[in-house]
């Protein structure tokens, strides 16, 4: 259970530590020299040690045997923290994560006095022995130990404080940089030898008890036919002989590193603190992470022929989804018009653009015939006025879910080869009708889900170095983008098709895509090109709510008890179950617009509109965590319809003789880490929107106005809209209309 | 104006054909009873606790489901019509995960031949109080966030 956790924790933390070392090792030669290899292997070697306790067969190991429960605990507390010290991760781990955090969020935390006081306190090394003493001697108390391994939560618990005390303990021997020292340094040796006696006590007492003192091990050995006394002396030995080992090499070598004469054991770095200066440091436009930097692919997205070529490559697999569509069974999961837009497109999608920015619309098949079509068809018309809002594209998204939601497209190849179709053609007479891109921008409702998605993206196509936009009189990126964004003033990816024109037309190589804190542009909500001020646009407002409320009742409509209750309504009112299904959609936006309402109404500062866009916006992270986890849980448990539906047509072409089973080719069963990270996915994006409404209460505030008390009702609102949506989680998945079997 | 109705109420029925099948996967298709017949499973991705399972076909009185587990424990239910002639619906409680060979005979005392098939059941929903680190990983975060966001506005970091 806990080893996707541990290695997903790993994976994104040495990811952190390896983007900082090497920002750092890019700074100059005395960071070089400070953040040598070996720190980056020790990192490494800290996190394999972890690994090793827990999520290895140890791990299992250890509720059968103390012995090896004893080396879980020798390698959280005594080897792990060692090692991840000796790496010095403070600077690589702020330097590795993007500079908006750093300044935003690490920054006011570190600088806050409360905060450096606790720190001061904790980190002393009289605190950290105490803790560390205590930490090996309560936990070896039978009761303690016993109700650690009875319940999981106690179990965690008790290797979180041995890890936790573990890091304090050895922060102040291996003094990892900027790490400054408390205390004289050959203190250290009576601190390690105090702690190698608790270690020795509890070593002694369980290997001289006369019986054995866990009796949970002695119940199970029993049945195992192992000896549970040989157990706990094996146990008692490790703990012993290596335990105490681990603590007085150190001793032993501080003692050797003062008597012997200065620089036997190599010069140390001084140490400082970590400034303030240092974590608001302007980030470079060399050292900024740009994806369009990075080697091939970089290459081929500047492409403009290359960026056809992909959007021409997609459009025909699109054709030949919709072949099949018409041609293929109409079985759904069979079907690969029934199964890659719904299953696995929309899935990869929502992923790809909250971790690359609006890849989904760069891609868009959509907007290839335009792109061929507009070398001999130059349209001069403009978008007119009356249309140049969100409100139509609302319109059409409220459509889309009512649709939806009550035809149950998805489980039927023609009705996708409908809407693919009547996409497409829409798509390729406005264009060819209009100048600019005024589908992506007034009328696509799929590019406006993709655009609210993208405002939470890690990635945005921005201009690196505004001074060079300063002295550009060309201004090539504005005549290029048909959405007329002007860089130097394009704030955040709304309204961003990262259709990549603007790299491509920029003189000075001054665009690229960028890593932003997700969200923080949403709480800004001010003037950008484009789209004006964003907090004024009351129909960004509106979009942004059934985005959210969107998500939710079409996550909602595919759980059991709603499915039974529309169903049951529809029977008791002698209306058509797809009526039903479509006025629920209907009632659902409408109730999630009436929610901000009031709670725009609840809270002071600007006008109402700016009020209810302000909230709205903040509604946006938790609605796009709604959507991952919704399309992420098609996408886990549906993947086996591609490998279905594509043998199903490798057959029909004779290309292969055996015919795909096609029992059961829909789902498979849930894996078990899968609610979870729906949960976590849920909880990220409730403390992003709690975060984005905050700030933007702030901003409509007077300074010395208390932005928490106004902030408390819109955030219970938020609250409210979280609670139904981790409701859903835990309800079974019906997927009205897989079968795509009519009676 | 009466012919433009009913192409379009036709059209409405026809596009709203697929949503009668509502939930599951199609377990087993095959010819029982002189028919084409199919059994239903639903949910869709199937876990510990109630399964439905759906005959769309020509069936008798005391047609019956019997799920019997990698052990040899079983559970059973006599199917009843819902919805349509062709159609009887039973829902099995299975305590536990894994294979379950699920016999499904559509006509109770005739000797017929059941449709047999296997299915996999993933682990039941977890509680709450199972996930809670997941599920109330907001708070820390919220307040870490609002620490951070009270900091700046009283003292912007230069």
């Amino acid at each position: 259970m806990n080893a996707p956790w541990v290695l997903a924790a790993c994976i994104v933390s040495c990811a952190i530590y390896a983007r900082g070392w090497h920002a750092l090792r890019m700074k100059s030669d005395v960071s070089r020299a400070r953040f040598g290899v070996w720190r980056l292997c020790a990192f490494l070697a800290g996190w394999s040690a972890l690994l090793v306790a827990l999520a290895s067969p140890i791990d299992a190991a250890a509720e059968r045997m103390l012995s090896a429960h004893m080396v879980q605990h020798l390698v959280l507390a005594m080897i792990a923290p060692p090692l991840m010290w000796l790496a010095s991760p403070a600077m690589p781990m702020l330097f590795g994560t993007p500079r908006a955090f750093r300044r935003s969020i690490v920054g006011p935390i570190l600088a806050a006095p409360s905060v450096r006081a606790v720190l001061r306190v904790v980190t002393h090394p009289i605190t950290a022995l105490v803790l560390m003493s205590c930490a090996t001697l309560a936990w070896h108390v039978p009761a303690a130990y016993i109700a650690a391994l009875q319940d999981p939560t106690m179990h965690r618990l008790e290797h979180f404080t041995m890890f936790a005390a573990g890091l304090l303990f050895w922060m102040p021997v291996i003094e990892p940089f900027p790490y400054r020292r408390r205390v004289v340094r050959l203190l250290m040796v009576p601190y390690l030898v105090v702690a190698d006696l608790a270690n020795t006590l509890v070593a002694a007492y369980l290997a001289f008890a006369g019986g054995v003192v866990y009796p949970w091990y002695e119940s199970i050995s029993t049945a195992r036919g192992l000896d549970a006394l040989q157990d706990q002396h094996l146990a008692a030995g490790i703990m012993w002989i290596p335990g105490s080992a681990v603590y007085l090499v150190p001793a032993v070598v501080i003692t050797a590193s003062h008597f012997l004469p200065r620089g036997s054991f190599g010069v140390r770095a001084k140490p400082r603190t970590i400034s303030l200066t240092v974590l608001s440091t302007k980030t470079p436009r060399e050292t900024q992470s740009d994806l369009l930097r990075i080697p091939l692919l970089g290459t081929l997205l500047r492409s403009s022929r290359a960026r056809l070529a992909l959007r021409l490559l997609l459009l025909a697999v699109a054709l030949l989804i919709a072949l099949d569509g018409v041609i293929g069974p109409q079985d759904a999961p069979m079907n690969l018009a029934g199964t890659l837009p719904w299953t696995h497109w929309r899935g990869v999608a929502v992923i790809a653009i909250l971790a690359l920015g609006n890849v989904a619309c760069m891609a868009c098949p959509l907007i290839a015939p335009r792109s061929v079509l507009r070398r001999w068809i130059r349209p001069t018309r403009a978008w007119p006025a009356a249309l140049r809002s969100k409100y139509l594209a609302v319109s059409l998204i409220v459509l889309w879910l009512v649709l939806y939601e009550a035809f149950d497209l998805w489980a039927s190849p023609l009705a996708a080869v409908a809407v693919l179709g009547a996409f497409l053609l829409t798509a390729t007479a406005i264009d060819l009708l209009f100048e600019g891109a005024s589908f992506c921008r007034y009328v696509c409702p799929i590019g406006q889900y993709q655009m609210m998605l993208s405002t939470v993206s890690v990635r945005e196509v921005r201009a690196l170095d505004p001074e060079v936009c300063a002295r550009c009189e060309t201004h090539d990126c504005l005549k290029a983008c048909g959405l007329g964004l002007f860089m130097p003033k394009k704030q955040g990816n709304l309204d961003c098709t990262s259709c990549l024109d603007c790299v491509s037309a920029c003189p000075h190589g001054n665009i690229g895509i960028v890593t932003v804190v997700p969200a923080l542009d949403l709480a800004r909500a001010q003037w950008r090109s484009g789209l004006g001020t964003l907090a004024a646009r009351t129909d960004v407002g509106v979009l942004a709510v059934v985005f959210t409320a969107g998500a939710i009742a079409n996550a909602a409509g595919m759980t059991a008890p709603i499915v039974a209750i529309l169903d049951e309504r529809s029977a008791q009112l002698a209306v058509a179950s797809w009526c039903m299904q479509g006025a629920f959609v209907v009632v659902a936006l409408s109730g999630g617009i009436a929610l901000i309402a009031l709670a725009a109404l609840a809270t002071r500062g600007a006008q109402f509109a700016q009020r209810f866009t302000r909230i709205a916006l903040a509604t946006i992270p938790l609605g796009a965590s709604v959507w991952l986890y919704h399309f992420g849980f098609h996408l886990v448990t549906g993947w086996p319809t591609a490998e279905a539906s594509s043998r199903r047509v490798l057959h029909d072409l004779a290309l292969i003789a055996d015919e795909p089973d096609r029992i059961m080719s829909c789902c498979v069963a849930a894996p078990e880490w899968l609610v979870p990270a729906q949960l976590l996915a849920l909880s990220c994006g409730l403390s992003a929107s709690l975060a984005v409404l905050w700030w933007s209460i702030a901003r409509i505030s007077a300074l010395n106005a208390s932005v928490t008390l106004r902030w408390i009702t819109p955030a219970l609102v938020l609250i409210a809209l979280w609670a139904a949506a981790a409701w859903i989680v835990f309800q079974p998945m019906e997927m009205r209309g897989t079968a795509g079997f009519g009676p | 104006m009466k012919r433009t109705h009913a192409i379009a109420c036709t059209a409405m029925l026809l596009a709203a054909t697929p949503a009668l099948a509502d939930g599951g996967v199609v377990a087993w298709t095959g010819e029982r009873l002189d028919a084409r017949a199919a059994v239903i499973v639903s949910p869709a991705s199937m876990r510990v606790g109630a399964v439905e399972f759906a005959w769309i076909g020509p069936w008798r009185a005391g047609a019956i489901v019997v799920a019997t587990d990698q052990h040899g424990h079983t559970v059973s239910a006599l199917l009843t019509q819902v919805a349509f002639d062709t159609e009887v619906r039973a829902t099995l409680e299975l305590p536990t995960e894994g294979v379950w060979n699920i016999a499904l005979d559509p006509d109770g005392a005739e000797p017929a031949v059941s449709a047999v098939f296997p299915i996999t059941l993933g682990a039941a929903l977890p509680a709450w109080t199972a996930v809670w680190p997941q599920l109330f990983a907001w708070l820390p975060l919220c307040a870490i966030g609002l620490f951070a966001a009270r900091r700046v506005r009283r003292a912007p970091v230069v």
